[in-house]
């Protein structure tokens, strides 16, 4: 059953991915689902206002930024045999081995990941997901998509989420002591993370906010910002003016 | 073919190739003295805020064609406003547009421009890429994208690099100018409306 659904939804997302693409004309964002999205941002906006930012800041209050770094640091960790197995899907070889330097280092010296001693001998985190992996084999995004309580995202992405998962070694543990700790440990780890990022970007959202028009700026930041992502945060120096649109197209 | 044919041939040959740098390096200069003065302007001890303001409006009006990157920012629609709108629109975004580069340019006040290279993007269609060297180490990638109009220079658009994501200040405006517009059938109090109080936010938060 779950296979099936799965295949369903590859299929489905697969072929929204194919479809996106050709309708956008060059230099924008496809976004033919725009009365869901808005929808969905909407949504989100309120679950933000009204519980997301309230319990970030009282966490950010009850915790010291030591003990938030911790936490960064230990789910940054546990994400890191995900970026592995994309760095080597994408060919990127001096990536993953320094991701895999990175997990023994920090999950050892660093224990478990609380710390992360490899940043300080030179090896930075990056990251890696299936989306970024997809769109280096060739598969385009498809139409931009807005998920309720999982916020921006696109067909690719939203079924490279589900894999990223699959790539996630605690998904297959089982802890002899107690058969939900792995559970435990993976929406612990998520539910503090994400305070810690909603506490890190407040500036950012507030700023969003008060745009003429924050759905159409969040759509933008988050296209170009993973277009930067699977570029590896290098600027393509052959194609970036391509899009460019004309200056005095209504100048009088 | 005669000497003085060849010499005139020769020389229309190296014209055509040569004209294109020297054109860049003219783009180039002109970023480069123009956009020193503007970040210089932000950095002078000797002006009040209200003056180190005006100063800075200054440079930018020599340096921009306000009115034209106002048109760009609402596409279709600046044909379609009356001329009263366009007036009263073109007001706010000036005001905004100034606050918003003062705001983003303050960063830099007084840090060194250094230009790497410039891209034709056709004869009047320039973008030159800048480094602003900043003393804390943090240098940021600034590209300019100029156009040659009526014989002069002007900057249109200016871009930040933020981790590989290049975000033009202009096109994001103009992004969002068209979306409220198309949103509001096209309702220019609307969007001045809008711009007005995001002016405001601008100097309030600079005040505090």
């Amino acid at each position: 059953m779950r296979t099936t659904l799965l295949s369903s939804f590859a299929a489905i997302t697969l072929a929204a991915c194919a479809s996106g693409q050709a309708e956008a004309p060059k230099g924008t964002i496809a976004d033919p689902y725009q009365d869901f999205n808005r929808s969905a941002f909407a949504f989100n906006q309120g679950l933000d206002k009204y519980a997301i930012e309230p319990v970030a800041k009282t966490y950010g209050a009850v915790t010291p930024s030591f003990l938030r770094d911790r936490v960064g640091d230990f789910s940054r960790n546990l994400g890191e045999p995900v970026t592995f197995v994309n760095s080597a899907l994408q060919g990127e070889g001096t990536r993953a081995s320094d991701t895999v330097f990175r997990f023994i280092m920090n999950s050892t010296i660093g224990l478990l990941g609380i710390w992360d001693p490899a940043e300080k001998v030179g090896v930075p985190a990056h990251k890696e997901d299936f989306g970024q992996t997809l769109a280096v084999w060739g598969v385009p995004s498809g139409p931009y998509l807005v998920l309720p309580f999982l916020g921006p995202s696109n067909p690719r992405d939203a079924l490279a989420r589900v894999v990223d998962q699959a790539f996630q070694p605690l998904t297959w543990t089982e802890f002899e002591s107690d058969d939900d700790l792995d559970t435990y440990i993976m929406v612990g780890s998520a539910v503090l993370s994400g305070l810690n990022t909603r506490l890190a970007l407040d500036e950012q959202i507030k700023t969003l906010n008060s745009q003429p028009e924050p759905y159409v700026a969040l759509r933008r930041i988050y296209t170009s910002q993973r277009d930067s992502a699977i570029r590896n945060g290098e600027v393509d120096e052959e194609t970036v003016y391509d899009d460019l649109p004309d200056f005095d197209e209504f100048e009088e | 073919m005669k000497i003085r044919d060849k010499t005139t041939l020769l020389l229309a040959s190296a014209a055509v190739f040569i004209l294109p740098s020297f054109a860049d390096a003219a783009t180039e200069e002109y970023v480069q003295i123009n956009a020193s003065e503007v970040l210089s302007s932000l950095n002078d001890p000797s002006l009040s805020g209200e003056d180190r303001t005006k100063k800075f409006n200054a440079y930018m009006d020599e340096f921009t064609d306000m009115n034209a990157v106002a048109n760009f920012a609402i596409g279709k629609y600046s044909r379609r406003f009356s001329e009263d709108e366009m007036a009263r629109y073109r007001v706010a975004f000036r005001t905004y547009a100034l606050s918003v580069y003062e705001n983003e340019l303050d960063a830099y006040r007084g840090e060194a421009v250094v230009v790497k290279n410039s891209v034709d993007r056709s004869a009047n269609d320039s973008i030159v890429n800048t480094v602003i060297k900043r003393a804390d180490g943090q240098d940021m990638d600034v590209r300019w994208r100029v156009l040659t109009r009526k014989g002069e220079y002007q900057v249109v658009d200016v871009a930040l690099n933020l981790d590989g994501n290049l975000i033009w200040l202009g096109i994001e405006q103009r992004a969002q100018f068209l979306s409220l517009l198309d949103r509001t059938n096209g309702d220019a109090n609307a969007l001045i409306d809008k711009i007005n109080s995001m002016t405001k936010k601008l100097e309030d938060s600079r005040a505090n």
